[in-house]
């Protein structure tokens, strides 16, 4: 037997309808991919400064270790020409990095990072090597005396470390 | 000002006879750039290449000692005294001899090496850097840097000896320049006019930057600012 029609007879009516459809297909697709992936998810972490935002989103083997700081993607300002704009670095599980700004994208070989707390912190800004862009506060760390956490540079600012980028705070 | 010299390329050096040659190498670094009060050549009379060296001081107290070991053949050997520590760099032992001074406004960059005849590297493929480095107090002194050839590299300044990890570096003519500078990560001592070639669309020779004008000179992986 078919559906009884329904007249729709205002816009209010419709806006309704449009969002109970758009709440269960997104709880439908949620619940779906929860359940196909359930174990195999990472925690989604988000770190913030007022210069942008880590997070880390990846999928693995649940038996895979991964520190809940080891953000891959970066969000923050670059620059180039005095043009500032928004741009996203990746950082992969090999160390390459993937630039996407305004311009272009890149992808660059790890420059190389060591974790040895004897050493000073030496920080490189990310630069997108196909468009000269250059991020403002987000930086390789070719030295630093620690990693997966929060780090105070003496008259430098405070910077959020994820593996081997980091991301900096407010100035000092 | 940039500057380059090359004094030998694979010169086969396997006989006391070429003492002379060796003087001649040792005297045209001395007088290529304004080493501290103090910097010699030692050359005995009758001596053999073994018996000779020059010493060359970056600042008053911490030089660069150029000499050379015997393993059944002549090979170079580098020496990097501070007043507190040394460090001894040697290349293989093995006879031919590429030796080359670049040097510009900021600084000089030598090629001390000695190889097997097959080895092609070229003359600008720079081993050793001198110029101004600025430590974290704000002070300005001299220091200078021994590079590997896995880009790792050693500097040396008057307050010690700090051996640095290696790094990647690019050669891509498609890619824009990326220098970062030298860094001496045991103290924080920054130099002001010596980079790593991060990015870069060639090596072993003059870049000249649009951006800033600015013209440096380019080993294998570092470079030297004019």
């Amino acid at each position: 037997m078919a559906e009884e029609f329904k007249a729709i007879e205002s816009q209010e009516e419709l806006d309704g309808i449009l969002a109970d459809n758009t709440k269960t297909v997104t709880e439908k697709v949620t619940a779906d991919v929860t359940k196909q992936f359930e174990g195999y998810i990472s925690p989604t972490e988000l770190g913030k400064t007022d210069k942008g935002v880590a997070f880390l989103f990846k999928a693995s083997n649940s038996s895979a270790e991964s520190n809940v700081m080891a953000y891959n993607f970066f969000v923050g300002n670059c620059t180039m020409n005095d043009q500032t704009a928004r741009g996203v670095v990746f950082v992969a599980d090999n160390g390459n990095v993937t630039v996407a700004s305004h311009n272009g994208i890149s992808t660059d070989v790890p420059f190389g990072t060591t974790i040895d707390p004897d050493r000073k912190a030496v920080l490189a800004p990310v630069v997108n090597t196909a468009t000269g862009e250059v991020f403002t506060d987000i930086c390789e760390m070719r030295y630093s005396p620690v990693q997966y956490n929060i780090m105070d540079v003496d008259g430098q600012g405070i910077y959020l470390c994820g593996k081997t980028v980091c991301l900096k705070d407010e100035e000092v | 000002m940039i500057e380059h010299t090359t004094l030998a390329n694979k010169f086969l050096l396997n006989s006391s006879n070429h003492a002379s040659t060796f003087i001649a190498w040792l005297n045209a670094i001395l007088s290529a750039y304004n080493w501290e009060f103090d910097s010699e050549i030692i050359a005995p009379s009758g001596s053999t290449p073994e018996n000779i060296y020059g010493k060359y001081y970056f600042t008053a107290d911490s030089y660069i000692k150029i000499h050379m070991g015997v393993d059944n053949n002549y090979y170079t050997v580098i020496d990097i005294v501070t007043p507190n520590v040394a460090t001894q760099k040697s290349t293989v032992h093995a006879p031919y001899f590429t030796v080359s001074v670049g040097k510009t406004s900021k600084g000089i960059c030598l090629c001390v090496y000695s190889g097997e005849s097959n080895d092609t590297r070229a003359p600008h493929f720079y081993n050793l850097y001198v110029g101004e480095i600025k430590t974290l107090d704000g002070q300005t002194t001299k220091g200078c840097i021994y590079v590997a050839d896995d880009n790792s590299y050693t500097v040396a300044t008057d307050s010690g000896i700090s051996n640095e990890a290696k790094f990647a570096s690019t050669i891509d003519n498609t890619k824009k320049t990326c220098l970062i500078p030298v860094t001496d990560s045991t103290t924080g001592a920054v130099f002001k006019n010596i980079f790593m070639l991060k990015n870069a669309p060639l090596n072993y020779n003059s870049l000249k930057l649009e951006d800033t004008q600015k013209i440096y000179l380019c080993g294998k992986a570092i470079c030297l600012e004019d």
